[in-house]
């Protein structure tokens, strides 16, 4: 893709061009553009298209127009499904669960950064298996871990097992972000009689706030991504959390006729959205650049 | 908690922990104290079980609430087969839960996990208030484990347009089904669906060809592990189910197409067969106020020469009682609400056909599902199970995977035996001897 | 010396605060929910176990042997290699083509192109499975139908159904929904990449992709070690997409290592087993993440 842009663009800066001109040479740009739109974005217009068409326009094909838009698909699904208990469930094991997660590799992504605590590559080697360990690998245990705290099926449960398996990554963007604090700052500060726990505070903390942003978010998208935790150790379905309640639109009846689970995917997709909406400027700039470069 | 000099920040952290003081409390909740608590687990495949089973629950707790009170929770008929096993060894398992028959029952039984509910079926009068059949696939050494509340058959539907238009009758004989599939393919229209993506719909008729071909001894050879998978016979089988699908008797992309999107060519007259099982009828009663949707009837899977058809008659929905449940009694008495008259008229209107009661009214359904539930209640004793439901999953799993490589031509149904087989060896732990033809 | 600081105790005595909350107390709730779980995992591999009664019975390395003769594990396992090679390959080189044309303003409107591309990132896999079983599927999809009216109905296949092919279009599918974050991780990286070193390639003639190969990838090594890893994890955690779209399925020509341990644990009721094909994806995951931070990240985490 870059190497089909690459002469046009050369010959842009080094000659004026005339107005037709300018068009043909945007060209490759202007395919690249329609081509990753069509591929990143045609998948999510299509199942909201397919949401809102009646049974019959769905049987006119994929690509079809509804005729006219209908709801019942939203009101059905909504209702079937209980999707508010859903949402907010979901909600909530996000937000606290990454809430908890940052809270508790803050100090450990200080001490990292700033401090030479004894034993550092084996730190980091478990955190690396923190990061790593797929899930379905640790169901059993941590089902009776979780039963022997009495923490099964429970919310505050599946928070804290969200916060300990986001903990590793917290602590290596974290981390990443307060190396590139300067470190004249907490030397004056140490200087000044400051005890470890003002300089984290007051130094270490406001000017790492954006990395906390940043972590806490990829955290909470994370959480809301994740189904295998609350499919194991949830039973209530008061406690499940959208992935786990969403399977219903894969059984028999809804799939016959699609704009049910089309209807069902736009909804589950709403609160992400707007979380999206709200921090993507931060996740998509070089925000990033700090917990990568580690 | 952390002296942040920066505003913003201090107003974020302070937001974070009004919002998390708030969700805690709402986490901690509030627990009732007075009436008994019971957990109903159930399996939901269609939206009518849970529409059905949510009513079930209003209504008694609107009556029994009081003193009984039932909280519900479903997952979707797949993820039920996994989350089962998880929801019945946790340390706080269901009172009541869906399980299935055979097998799977046998499995649960011996696990410890299913009460005996023998006394309950003597005092609640379950025996002669439901349909031998499903009474007679509750029984394990002489004791009843599970009450069924909806019983099934699988037969051949047909469109009956279509065979209509062709001048097509209804076969008696596996030739004659034969030679109307020439025909109807001939017309340009797909003879059978098959819908075998989750892979269980083939097996329906695997084992009723098998069943109907090699006779009962045979198949329950088979499934009790007596006869081993390779033998000739479950081979020709598997063959003349290859040979259906290299005929193009069913649907295109038959493995890759689901059960429910099947329903749509069904409703548009673009399939003429499909050999499946009774608890479709709610789907093909689709939007309609009576079934079906699609002008339909059914017959059963053929004859053979030398043999009589048999149908398959099963438990489609059952429920246990969990051995280690402190309200055993209480949960019983929910149970004979589920199989009450009035209950399982409901479930006509509201879910499908067909209830586990005898004397159920079945007057507001089609006269095609009034008859198939007459020959369902007329049927004495249960005949045969499919084989998911016949054997354990780790047997059943490779049968159905290697079921399904075969139509897709990936294995030779010799290997697709063997690849059944070399599970049913680990299962049962040992070999056998290739039975006598 | 004092016995004291000997002991490390003066060390800890100025240090209590990060001693406390920056190691003790993570280091409870990490080995309390990630080491014990995988040191139990790993113990659980040589029991044979059902899960539901307490009755574990010691037999050694049978369930190792039995997986090396399982031919289900042997298909997971190269499945989860296909997988592996697929999401290298597709959402990091398409993520890395993608942040560099928009680094270098190739591309009109690269605000909305970085959204687009990484909003699937936020989607669960749940719902883009489910998605794409709506796109891809045999009767109703779009896909097929996109493919025929572009004159391409050739290319027509049974996504899903077949299976020489099934395993494919999952690993596609995931690289679909995991192409923003390589992309994210290069944008910002090539944003650090020092101006004067590309125009200076660029004045020398170097064309675009010369510099986006032999000039910027090279700095971006600890991002590289970053994406890699992070796809690494996510071929070898693969799981949410057989759950919804196939289940294992067709011929069981679709299953992951993941979903055998699922399926061994929770439905054949073979918890040791399961714990055993556990191990051995630990073990992969910890020898590919081993070999990535010795080739392409020296020190980048030494502190």
């Amino acid at each position: 893709m870059a190497d089909a842009a690459n002469p046009v663009t050369r010959t842009n800066v080094s000659r004026p061009t005339t107005g037709a001109l300018k068009w043909v040479m945007r060209a490759p740009g202007l395919f690249c553009l329609g081509l990753f739109l069509i591929l990143w974005m045609a998948p999510i217009l299509l199942v909201l298209i397919t949401s809102v068409k009646s049974n019959a326009d769905f049987l006119a094909g994929p690509f079809s127009l509804p005729s006219a838009l209908t709801f019942a698909p939203y009101k059905t699904v909504w209702e079937a499904l209980g999707f508010s208990t859903l949402m907010i469930n979901s909600v909530i094991y996000a937000t606290l669960g990454s809430a908890l997660a940052v809270i508790l590799a803050l100090v450990p992504a200080y001490a990292l950064a700033r401090k030479n605590i004894p034993g550092q590559k084996i730190i980091f080697a478990l955190l690396l298996t923190g990061l790593m360990i797929p899930q379905q690998t640790v169901l059993i245990p941590l089902y009776d871990t979780l039963r022997q705290l009495s923490l099964l099926d429970t919310k505050l449960g599946l928070i804290i097992v969200h916060a300990a398996y986001g903990m590793p990554s917290q602590v290596l963007i974290l981390r990443g972000f307060m190396t590139g604090i300067p470190k004249e700052l907490d030397k004056a500060a140490y200087l000044e009689g400051a005890s470890d726990f003002q300089i984290f505070s007051k130094v270490i903390l406001p000017l790492a706030l954006p990395g906390i942003i940043v972590g806490y978010t990829l955290n909470f998208i994370a959480i809301w991504k994740e189904f295998i935790f609350g499919l194991v150790f949830l039973n209530s379905e008061s406690n499940f959390p959208l992935t786990v309640g969403m399977l219903k639109l894969n059984s028999d009846r809804y799939m016959s006729v699609f704009n049910m689970p089309a209807a069902g995917l736009v909804i589950s997709q709403i609160p992400i959205v707007i979380v999206f909406i709200l921090t993507y400027r931060k996740l998509s700039s070089g925000q990033f650049a700090g917990a990568v470069k580690g | 908690m952390f002296n942040i000099s920066n505003g913003i920040g201090r107003r974020t952290v302070f937001r974070l922990m009004a919002a998390s003081a708030l969700c805690m409390s709402a986490v901690a909740g509030s627990a009732q104290a007075d009436p008994v608590e019971l957990r109903y687990f159930y399996r939901a495949p269609w939206p009518s079980s849970e529409v059905y089973a949510n009513w079930l629950i209003d209504q008694w707790n609107a009556k029994n609430g009081d003193r009984i009170h039932v909280t519900g929770a479903s997952v979707d008929g797949e993820t039920y087969k996994t989350k089962q096993a998880i929801e019945l060894a946790s340390s706080s398992p269901p009172d009541i839960f869906y399980s299935w028959e055979g097998g799977r029952a046998a499995e649960v039984i011996a696990n410890g996990f299913a009460a005996d509910l023998t006394p309950y079926y003597e005092q609640y009068g379950w025996k002669d208030a439901l349909v031998p059949a499903s009474v007679s696939l509750a029984t394990f050494d002489d004791k009843q484990y599970f009450l069924p509340t909806e019983i099934g058959a699988s037969v051949v539907w047909y469109r009956t347009d279509i065979y209509e238009q062709l001048g097509l009758s209804v076969p008696t004989t596996w030739d004659e089904l034969m030679a109307n599939a020439e025909k109807i393919k001939e017309a340009g229209i797909t003879p059978f669906n098959l819908a075998n993506q989750k892979k269980w719909p083939a097996q329906f008729m695997w084992s009723a060809i098998l069943v109907n071909k090699y006779g009962l001894e045979t198949y329950d050879g088979l499934v009790n592990n007596t006869i081993p998978w390779t033998d000739p016979r479950a081979v020709d089988v598997t063959q003349m189910m290859v040979d259906l699908a290299q005929n193009d008797m069913f649907e295109d992309s038959f493995n890759s197409v689901d059960l429910a999107p099947a329903f749509v060519p069904w409703d548009q007259g673009k399939v003429a067969m499909w050999y499946q099982g009774s608890f479709n009828l709610g789907a093909f009663r689709g939007e309609s106020e009576k079934c079906c949707t699609a002008p339909m009837s059914f017959f059963p899977m053929p004859a053979f020469p030398d043999h009589d058809p048999v149908m398959s008659v099963f438990a489609e929905d059952t429920l246990m009682i969990h051995a280690k449940s402190p309200h055993k009694d209480e949960a019983a008495e929910f149970l004979d609400w589920i199989v009450s008259q009035q209950a399982m008229t409901e479930k006509l209107a509201i879910d499908k056909p067909f209830p586990s009661r005898i004397d159920a009214d079945l007057t507001s359904l089609s006269q095609m599902e009034q008859d198939l539930g007459k020959a369902i209640a007329g049927a004495g004793a249960f005949t045969f199970m499919h084989v998911d439901h016949a054997v354990s999953p780790a047997i059943s799993d490779r049968f159905l995977d290697a079921v399904q490589g075969a139509l897709a031509g990936a294995i030779s149904p010799e290997d697709a035996m063997k690849m059944t087989e070399e599970a049913a060896i680990r299962v049962r732990g040992e070999v056998l001897a290739q039975a006598q033809n | 010396m004092q016995i004291s600081n000997m002991l490390g105790l003066d060390w800890l005595r100025q240090n209590a605060f990060v001693a406390v909350f920056g190691m003790a107390v993570p280091t409870i709730i990490f080995l309390l929910f990630v080491g014990y779980p995988i040191l139990y995992t790993v113990y659980l591999s040589f029991f044979s176990w059902n899960g539901a009664d307490g009755a574990k019975t010691f037999i050694g390395l049978q369930n190792y042997t039995d997986m090396w003769n399982d031919s289900y594990v042997w298909t997971a396992l190269k499945n989860n290699f296909r997988w592996l090679v697929v999401t290298l390959i597709f959402p990091v080189v398409a993520g890395y083509s993608i942040a560099y044309v928009l680094r270098a303003r190739l591309v009109p409107f690269p605000a909305l192109v970085r959204t687009v591309i990484f909003f699937p990132v936020t989607m669960s896999l749940i719902a883009v499975g489910l998605m794409f079983l709506l796109i891809l599927n045999p009767m109703f999809g779009a896909l097929n139908v996109a493919l025929e009216s572009l004159g391409l109905g050739f290319l027509i296949r049974e996504w899903f159904g077949d299976h020489r092919i099934a395993i494919y279009t999952l690993a596609f599918v995931s690289g679909w929904a995991f192409t923003g974050m390589p992309m994210i991780f290069y944008f910002a990286g090539l944003g650090d990449v020092p101006k004067e070193t590309l125009d200076a390639a660029r004045l020398e003639g170097a064309g675009h992709f010369r510099i986006a190969t032999r000039i910027a990838l090279p700095q971006l090594r600890p991002v590289t070690a970053v994406v890699v890893m992070l796809t690494i994890f996510e071929s070898m955690r693969a799981f949410d997409l057989v759950a919804v779209m196939t289940k294992g399925a067709p011929f069981g020509s679709t299953t992951v290592l993941g979903y055998q341990v699922y399926l061994e644990s929770f439905w054949n009721s073979r918890v040791g087993y399961g714990a055993a094909i556990s191990t051995l994806i630990l073990v992969l995951s910890a020898g590919l993440a081993a070999l990535v931070l010795s080739r392409l990240m020296k020190g980048a985490f030494d502190g």
